[in-house]
């Protein structure tokens, strides 16, 4: 028996430590040269909505737009740790390390679920989830996302936990989880549905399984169950009441919380008859399937998440096998297939929301992975597949390399969804070199005129410019020292203008382009700095 | 001076403008407009939404090009290098006689400022370098300067014969000539008979990203004997 105890103990050391690396290597690929990439018009004004929180220490929740309430805070203390206490004082890692570093508490959090998919399967998960060019790239976006899935792996993580020991604590975690989910991302709710439908035919067949077991083993007792379920739906509304209410100090915020879902309601319907939009971010059904299984778009790398789409249906299969008794695969089994199918069907379709399901889809790839191993009887050839998969997985990883660092902007990269184009930069550098030669400096008038507010994520960029003024429609005296104008309304504002001033171009998006008018006082005083 | 030799003189005033005519034409009789073959016009996704006071704006067919009888193109497969290696394609594409607007088409060179340069293998009189850096959507490319120079280290007779680069982003001098919007007739760089081996075509991103492309460059001109 000692024998075996140090085995074991051996085991699990070794399991730890390759899990560490994994997550060592997860954040290495989430947290290297952050700031490169433009900010995503989305991510920006998240990032204004956290600035204002940095600022004034005021938040309220927006029922309308912007989700929920944990990502600012959450990015809170990060910006006081690194001395930032003013929206001006920030920059691209106070935000994208909030997300950086919930993509690696997702390696981290397989070791609560790793005796439910078995360590060999919880480690191939580790590799997919460290490797995933999906993961990894919206990783380091500063959105919801990543955050709504870490917080769905707690909640599943803390329930599994609770299975194999019915500990109040493990009750208190879960609804911690949940409330924090609701805190969120208002689609916390479809990862709930799917929750449920996992779990509900899975409790039957444990509970029948129970009641034949029931002299070898007494059932658990249901008024501690009962007491247990009640302790968790108190944890998760207290989080999620403390966090809508901005900590007590926004009282409509609970109740707008739950007010939210109609306009959400209005904008995932496709048909305008229904109400809803026809938006340009409905997509057809296939779209996320789409976007995993193959995408090229004109030369360059092709991307493939394949590999994990593969093994998570060898995982399905494995999950159902008689002599299995695998709770968490089966679970995973159902919750995975039927999430991906709510977000096919919901017209409404950005790619950051498939990490929702595709993380389902990589813990059954790790079960996955196992059983495909295990299928060949002899040892050699086992060793052969476990290769061929490792050097699989590692093409993913080069594909996240590409992914983060090479076409981190790039429309063929698939992830790079209406993202700010790379040249957007050259604009936020003119500005800086035109405020370097201002009198005023970075006090200098500023007047950017787009209808539509099409204007993100200039806020985050000239968040250092004192003197910006926003328009959405056309000011009558709309002269000032640099005007970014909007190109569909550039000749009637030029008309209006009455200084001289030199005329330039700056991109937002691909194909998206702003005209740059530049006091001809001031672009000389520039120009005088480049001859 | 008599009248006679008076009336000489006026004679030979008033027939200076035919001389020089004549002599214009029979320059001129040297000179034939150069048949550039253009590719397939292949525009797609959306019309750029673009201006600039910089930008060149043309609705017009582009005049034939006169060079003198017996130019040709000199960079048919041409040595090309790069300031960097290509992520799309192989630097040869650039002179392989390919102008046409397909993803096999085109080489991809890193963003930020970068060159390809061409060894013609000679010296040679360079009349015309047509350059197409991408023609599948309309784009601008920044920072277009063409150099030639006799050298490869580009340190005997180098000369600038094109440079868009208003605000000398590129560091490399500011210029006065116009950015052009891509199209299948490419750009013609006018570099009037200069004799040079080397060529070399900087430029600093697109509208569209911050990468640099290359379909053909075709230079036309004649081997110096």
């Amino acid at each position: 028996m000692p024998t075996c105890r140090i085995r074991s103990a051996r085991l699990r050391a070794l399991f730890i430590t390759a899990l560490a690396l994994f997550a060592v290597g997860a954040l290495i690929l989430r947290v290297a040269q952050l700031a490169d990439r433009p900010l995503h018009g989305d991510e920006a004004n998240q990032a204004h909505r956290a600035g204002i929180l940095i600022e004034t220490g005021v938040y309220k929740y927006d029922p309308v737009e912007h989700h929920g309430p944990t990502l600012y805070y959450l990015t809170l203390p990060l910006a006081l740790l690194r001395g930032q206490h003013t929206f001006a004082d920030t920059d691209e890692y106070t935000f994208r390390l909030v997300p950086a570093l919930f993509g690696v508490a997702l390696v981290l959090l397989l070791i609560p679920v790793a005796d439910g998919l078995g360590k060999s399967a919880a480690l191939w998960a580790a590799a997919f989830t460290a490797l995933s060019p999906a993961f990894v790239y919206y990783s380091r976006y500063y959105i919801q996302e990543t955050l709504l899935v870490a917080f769905t792996f707690a909640a599943i993580a803390c329930a599994w936990r609770y299975l194999q020991r019915p500990r109040a604590a493990w009750a208190v975690g879960f609804g911690a989880a949940i409330g924090l989910m609701h805190a969120t991302k208002e689609t916390c709710v479809l990862a709930w549905f799917a929750m449920a439908v996992a779990a509900a035919p899975i409790a039957l067949v444990q509970l029948r399984a129970a009641r034949r077991a029931e002299a070898a083993s007494p059932p658990l007792d249901r008024r501690v169950l009962a007491r247990h379920a009640a302790l968790a739906v108190l944890v998760a509304l207290i989080v999620s009441v403390v966090l809508f209410s901005s900590f007590f100090t926004h009282a409509a915020g609970p109740l707008d919380s739950v007010r939210a879902y109609f306009p959400y309601l209005h904008r995932a319907s496709a048909d305008p008859a229904a109400g809803g939009d026809a938006h340009a971010h409905n997509h057809p059904w296939p779209y996320y399937l789409r976007l995993l299984l193959y995408t090229r778009r004109a030369p360059g790398p092709w991307w493939s998440e394949a590999l994990i789409l593969g093994l998570a249906a060898v995982g399905v299969v494995a999950a159902w096998r008689p002599r299995q008794p695998r709770v968490l695969p089966r679970f995973l089994a159902i919750y995975a297939p039927v999430l991906a199918a709510v977000y096919a069907v919901i017209p409404y379709k950005t790619p950051w929301c498939l990490l929702s399901f595709h993380h389902g889809f990589i813990l059954l790839a790790g079960f996955g992975a196992v059983a495909l191993i295990r299928l060949a009887r002899l040892a050699p050839l086992r060793i052969a597949v476990a290769i061929l998969i490792a050097l699989a997985t590692l093409q993913l990883g080069r594909q996240a390399v590409n992914a983060a660092f090479e076409y981190p902007a790039d429309p063929r990269n698939p992830y790079v969804y209406a993202h700010t184009a790379s040249a957007h930069l050259r604009l936020v550098q003119r500005m800086h070199d035109l405020a370097a030669v201002h009198p005023d400096g970075r006090a200098l008038r500023v007047h950017v005129i787009t209808p539509d507010g099409d204007y993100w994520p200039l806020p985050f960029y000239l968040r250092s410019f004192t003197q910006v003024g926003y328009f959405t429609v056309q000011p009558e005296r709309p002269d000032a020292d640099v005007l970014i104008v909007a190109s569909s309304i550039a000749d009637a504002v030029q008309q209006r203008l009455t200084g001289d001033y030199h005329v330039e171009h700056g991109s937002l998006r691909p194909g998206v382009l702003l005209r740059v008018y530049i006091r001809t006082q001031l672009w000389d005083a520039f120009m005088n700095t480049r001859r | 001076m008599t009248f006679n030799a008076r009336l000489l003189a006026a004679l030979a005033i008033a027939m200076l403008p035919f001389a020089a005519a004549w002599a214009a034409d029979e320059a001129e009789a040297d000179l034939e407009p150069i048949e550039i073959k253009l590719p397939e016009p292949s525009y797609m996704g959306t019309p750029l939404d673009y201006w600039s006071e910089h930008l060149e704006i043309s609705f017009k067919k582009r005049e034939p090009f006169m060079a003198p009888k017996g130019a040709e193109i000199v960079s048919t497969d041409a040595k090309v290098t790069a300031s960097v290696k290509p992520e799309v394609g192989t630097l040869d594409m650039i002179v392989d006689g390919d102008k046409e607007a397909k993803d096999s088409s085109y080489v991809e060179l890193a963003d930020g400022v970068q060159y390809v340069q061409i060894d013609l293998g000679r010296p040679c009189e360079i009349y015309a370098i047509i350059l197409w850096h991408y023609h599948a959507e309309e784009r601008v490319y920044f920072d277009t300067i063409c150099k030639i120079a006799k050298d490869a280290d580009f340190t005997e007779d180098v000369e600038t014969i094109y440079n868009n680069d208003y605000d000398n982003s590129a560091g490399l001098g500011v210029g006065e000539d116009k950015e052009f919007i891509e199209n299948a007739e490419g750009r013609l760089i006018d570099a009037k008979g200069k004799v040079a081996q080397f060529i070399r075509l900087y430029s600093n991103g697109n509208t569209t990203d911050d990468r640099n492309h290359y379909v053909e460059v075709e230079v036309w001109g004649k081997p110096v004997e």
